[in-house]
């Protein structure tokens, strides 16, 4: 039993960090219906930024954050102007091949500027860990967690109640009405492509002490789940992105617990399968907030 | 040639990817180097790809995304009934038709019943292909990790072996030419027109009557079938495989380039742009060496990138305003 | 008009054949010139990017300190101080390594192939070079397979599969019996690859005879992002050791997760093969590395000639040890020199005849192997694996005791108990 509950607060936490990486993702996908498969990549960068921050520069991922998340957004944004903009007048498989494009390309500049190798960012406390009721927890997936918590929180009430998150929604459910009620959707687009990817480079940025990074990493360790989560928890819907996030970190955890470990991975895509059979819209079936 | 022939630009496009076939082999029959014949045949092989993924994902505007999961299915059907049963390959590559067809049968249903919209009937099918690719790589029977290999050191044709990779070419090709005609005859045909509505605007096709769901599910099928056959002749081929390899999604991507630049509502669009896109991507990586490799990274993403927003519609869209000027309207 | 269209057609033709034509021919024409006459040609295959391109950057480094150490004594004697030169190329997947060894044998007529650390790319790329006749040495994949079907151009001088469990098996027993501690029970913690696969086999059938029961093999899948499970599982299950196979990505993860878990088997963690004896995991790991147990086929810190010395030369070109089959990789070259001596010629069936001959007891390849001879199917039988403990960032052999230069901290301590 004890067994039990160490597997369902280890999941519920690594759940968080799932939630992180896939609130920027949701966001562009919920307003945009643009399935961003680079998405991944701002999350690399992000790794590596803090790395490069604290070795070349001593400071901790937990102040470079807030550099790396205006990096972030700023790079994403050129990319929706450059790039995205106009690759929405195309059909949807041209838009996620350019998506893809635009990954491969982030990953051979990572590449160049970093090489293949892994890279780890050891912060002394990296590996730190404090006990809550029995169960051992680490300092980094809780921060990357409480994060995940405050950023959907944030999120839902932006979205609820500012100007620029009411348009976001407008924006997200009718492009053009949104349009012909003065909302300009380009602009909208803009900063939505650009919070989510400043979002994963965020996330890239909190999560790096308890990882380690390579140019592929983000494609390899991440995508698939934060694919799962986005569709599960609805697309747009932050809460519904960390719902989503811990049922997925809670069920890879107690299905490697009890299938065994080889077949964890296998359980978040068999879920996403059921899901977009039966539960398409997602939890919050299809409602941004 | 009658003229009356070749005006129709399905027709047309016949002819010359067939030319083109022709004249591959004839290359092939003449190039002096394995090097270059070991290329060509994976070009034949992309092509192929590439060319019966039109059927689902270029005439019926189906967002098949995952397309490499019959073609991996293909090549482990091959693989374990070979090596596992001694089942001749010639009869494989049926048998993988089959069973690819029966997937793509029962993936149609499942999305067609649950009505499930375009993107995530393309998440669906990349998340299904790696879901089989998890399946295969724990699967005992089928080599886990370790993966199914072949041996072969002497020329066999009765069990598709061969030293030399000419045959493998003309094989390939032989493929190639009947996915062609396949495709034609399809665009050719009821069905053909039946999915070009379809494609169109679903409501409208039904209200003519067209049961757009039957419809979808043969174009998908048929793709599925033959991308499978495909990939059995792919084991034979490359004489090891296994999940990560042929489940992977950056070859599923990098198969569906040819036909988005080339153009995936034509013939020639897929078979000429794998044709000259897998080709470039051998050589450039033989060329630029190991390090590289990130150079080329960002080379084959910019072309991607910028090939598909310049080209919307794929090179095929200019060819065909070029035939249209041409032979006039029909 | 009817006398436009076969101008059209045959037009079309013509130009559809250029084009297939110039795509094969045209860059024949502009191929590099053949190798000079004091030129010998070796292709090397090393995964040079991607997941493992730690391993291949390594191994290349090997290959270039080999090849300048030959060509510095005065290249192949026997051909008139012929120097070799190195041909790296790519080999990330099955596909590419096959194209690659195609290019290197038709076009680049290289004299032998060296390759290609991971088993499938390597048993799909020997059937082509036996195909033609060139020699191919096998320094770093480990699959049975390579030399099981009866090729004759093929040769292994890494162990096989089964080595690791039995001699592992050996050692820890060995060491539980000089701590007086008994050792009853093992958990296996490997990675779903094919490494991983086949320790897996070799294990279930080799463990029983040892009399040591195995409580749970435990497989991860490549890329998991926490291995809470397998810890939880390890900690229920109990074993007195736990054998370990897996990637570098995945070793720095869950070394990272048992401090964090706080979870230590009773008496160590034994890692085999390549992730676990790189320095670049124990550098990594840092402190988390302390008393892990590696099992491979050489370190520098060993009981053979010029040991010390082959490490202090890699560690100034590549500021790292000698490890992770540089070390086989480097021996690989000087043996292959050796049968290019002997040969006296770069004709393939020359070489191969050399290759299956050797009988080395002597040369450079000592600091690693006492002797180089292959067997029929061109396996070269090693005694023993050796067993290093990791202390200080610097793994010292501690098994075989024939080869051991330091005794083993066994029990291995726990997290707690550690500096």
């Amino acid at each position: 039993m004890e067994v039990i509950l160490q597997s369902l607060a280890l999941g519920l936490l690594q759940g968080g960090v799932y939630a992180l990486v896939a609130c920027g993702l949701t966001l562009i996908y919920g307003v945009m219906k643009v399935v961003n498969f680079a998405h991944a990549e701002f999350l690399t960068l992000g790794m590596y930024l803090a790395i490069a921050a604290w070795q070349l520069a001593g400071v901790s991922p937990y102040v470079s954050v807030v550099f790396i998340f205006a990096l972030a957004c700023a790079l994403g944004a050129a990319a929706q102007a450059l790039v995205i903009r106009p690759a929405l007048k195309h059909p949807q498989i041209n838009q996620m091949l350019i998506t893809i494009g635009v990954s491969t390309m982030l990953i051979g500049a990572m590449q160049l500027a970093w090489g293949p190798n892994n890279r780890v960012l050891n912060l002394a406390w990296s590996g730190a860990t404090f006990e809550l009721g029995g169960v051992r927890l680490s300092y980094v997936r809780a921060i990357a967690f409480l994060a995940a918590v405050l950023i959907a929180a944030g999120f839902w009430l932006f979205l609820k109640h500012t100007r620029t998150g009411m348009a976001m929604r407008a924006a997200s459910q009718n492009p053009v009405a949104a349009r012909l009620m003065g909302v300009s959707v380009q602009r909208v687009n803009l900063i939505t492509f650009g919070v989510g990817t400043g979002l994963a480079g965020l996330a890239g940025a909190l999560i790096a002490p308890a990882f380690f990074v390579n140019p592929t990493f983000g494609t390899d360790y991440f995508i698939l789940a934060a694919f799962v989560i986005v569709v599960l928890g609805t697309m747009g819907n932050f809460v519904g992105a960390l719902l989503g996030g811990l049922i997925i970190g809670v069920a890879e955890g107690l299905g490697g617990l009890l299938l065994g470990p080889a077949l964890r991975q296998m359980v978040s895509l068999a879920l996403f399968v059921v899901v977009l059979l039966v539960l398409p819209r997602g939890l919050f079936r299809g409602k941004v907030t | 040639m009658p003229r009356r022939f070749l005006s129709d630009w399905r027709n047309w496009q016949l002819a010359v990817a067939m030319a083109f076939v022709v004249a591959a082999g004839a290359a092939g029959a003449f190039a002096g180097s394995d090097y270059f014949l070991q290329i060509m045949v994976l070009a034949a092989i992309y092509a192929a790809v590439g060319t019966a993924w039109t059927i689902s994902g270029g005439l019926s505007g189906l967002l098949l995304l995952g397309y490499i999961s019959f073609f991996g299915l293909g090549a482990y059907v091959d693989g374990l009934l070979y090596t596992k049963f001694g089942v001749n390959p010639w009869l494989c590559m049926p048998i993988a038709f089959a069973a690819a067809g029966l997937l793509a049968w029962l993936i149609a249903l499942l999305t067609l019943r649950f009505g499930l919209s375009e993107d995530y009937f393309a998440m669906f099918t990349v998340a299904l292909s790696q879901v089989l690719k998890y399946i295969l790589l724990n699967w005992e029977f089928a080599g886990r990790a370790t993966g199914v290999y072949l041996t072969v050191v002497k020329d066999d044709f009765a069990t598709l072996s061969f030293v030399d990779r000419r045959p493998y070419l003309y094989i390939a090709l032989a493929l190639l030419a009947i996915v062609i005609l396949v495709t034609w005859a399809v665009q050719r045909s009821r069905l053909g027109y039946y999915l070009a509505a379809v494609r169109e605007n679903d409501q409208a096709a039904e209200a003519l009557g067209i049961d757009s769901a039957k419809v979808k599910t043969k174009a998908i099928v048929l793709s599925g079938a033959l991308a499978g056959m495909i990939g059995a002749f792919y084991t034979q081929f490359a004489t090891f495989i296994d999940p990560k390899q042929v489940f992977s999604l950056a070859t599923n991507f990098e198969m569906l380039l040819g036909p988005v630049l080339g153009g995936r509502l034509s013939i020639v669009g897929p078979v000429f742009g794998a044709s000259f896109l897998k080709p470039l991507q051998d050589l450039l990586r033989g060329w630029l060496g190991g390090e590289a490799d990130a150079l080329y990274l960002v080379l084959y993403g910019a072309v991607l990138t910028v090939g598909i927003l310049v080209l919307p519609k794929g090179v095929a869209a200019y060819v065909e305003a070029w035939h249209r000027r041409r032979y006039g309207n029909p | 008009m009817s006398q436009c269209k076969p101008d059209v057609k045959r037009r079309k033709l013509v130009k559809m054949t250029a084009a297939a034509a110039a795509t094969t021919v045209l860059p024949g024409a502009l191929a590099p010139a053949f190798a000079q006459p004091n030129e010998i040609k070796i292709g090397f295959l090393l995964p040079l990017t991607g997941s493992f391109a730690e391993a291949g950057q390594l191994n290349k480094q090997a290959v270039e300190m080999a090849v300048d150490e030959i060509n510095r004594a005065g290249g192949v004697k026997s051909l008139k101080g012929a120097k070799i030169t190195a041909l790296f190329a790519n080999a990330t997947s099955v596909d590419e390594a096959n194209t690659e060894t195609t290019r290197l044998i038709t076009r680049e007529k290289v004299a032998g192939i060296i390759g290609a650390y991971s088993s499938g790319s390597t048993i799909s790329s020997t059937v082509i070079a036996e195909r033609n006749n060139v020699p191919y040495l096998v320094p770093n994949a480990l699959a049975d397979e390579i030399t099981a079907r009866g090729l004759k151009y093929v040769f292994k001088t890494v162990p096989h599969f089964s080595q690791f469990a039995t001699n592992a098996a050996e050692m820890v027993l060995q060491l539980s019996e000089g701590a007086k501690q008994e050792l009853k029970t093992c958990a296996l913690v490997r990675e779903n690859n094919f490494f991983g696969n086949v320790v897996g086999r070799e294990f279930a059938k080799y463990m029983p005879g040892f009399r040591i029961q195995i409580l749970k093999d435990n497989i991860f899948p490549t890329n998991p992002t926490s291995f809470e499970d397998v810890i939880l599982s390890l900690r229920k299950d109990n074993p007195d050791v736990v054998f370990a196979a897996g990637e570098p990505s995945s070793i720095t993860l869950l070394f990272k997760q048992l401090s964090e878990l706080r979870y230590w088997p009773k008496l160590g963690w034994v890692g085999l093969g390549g992730g676990y004896t790189n320095p670049i995991t124990w550098g990594n790991l840092g402190k988390l590395a302390e008393g892990l147990i590696v099992v491979n086929d050489w370190f520098p810190d060993i009981k053979l000639p010029g040991a010390k010395e082959a490490n202090e030369r890699f560690r100034k070109r590549s500021g790292k040890d000698m490890l992770g089959n540089s070390n086989t990789t480097y021996a690989g070259v000087h043996i292959f020199k050796a049968a290019l001596e002997k040969a006296g010629s770069t004709d393939g069936p020359k070489i191969r005849e050399a290759l299956a001959g050797l009988d080395l007891v002597e040369g450079p390849q000592t600091f690693m192997y006492e002797r180089v001879k292959f067997d029929q199917t061109g396996f070269m039988n090693r005694t023993t694996l050796v067993g290093a403990q990791v202390r200080g960032g610097q793994a010292r052999v501690i098994w075989p005791s024939a080869l051991r230069v330091s005794d083993a901290a066994w029990p291995v301590p726990d997290w707690a108990r550690r500096a």
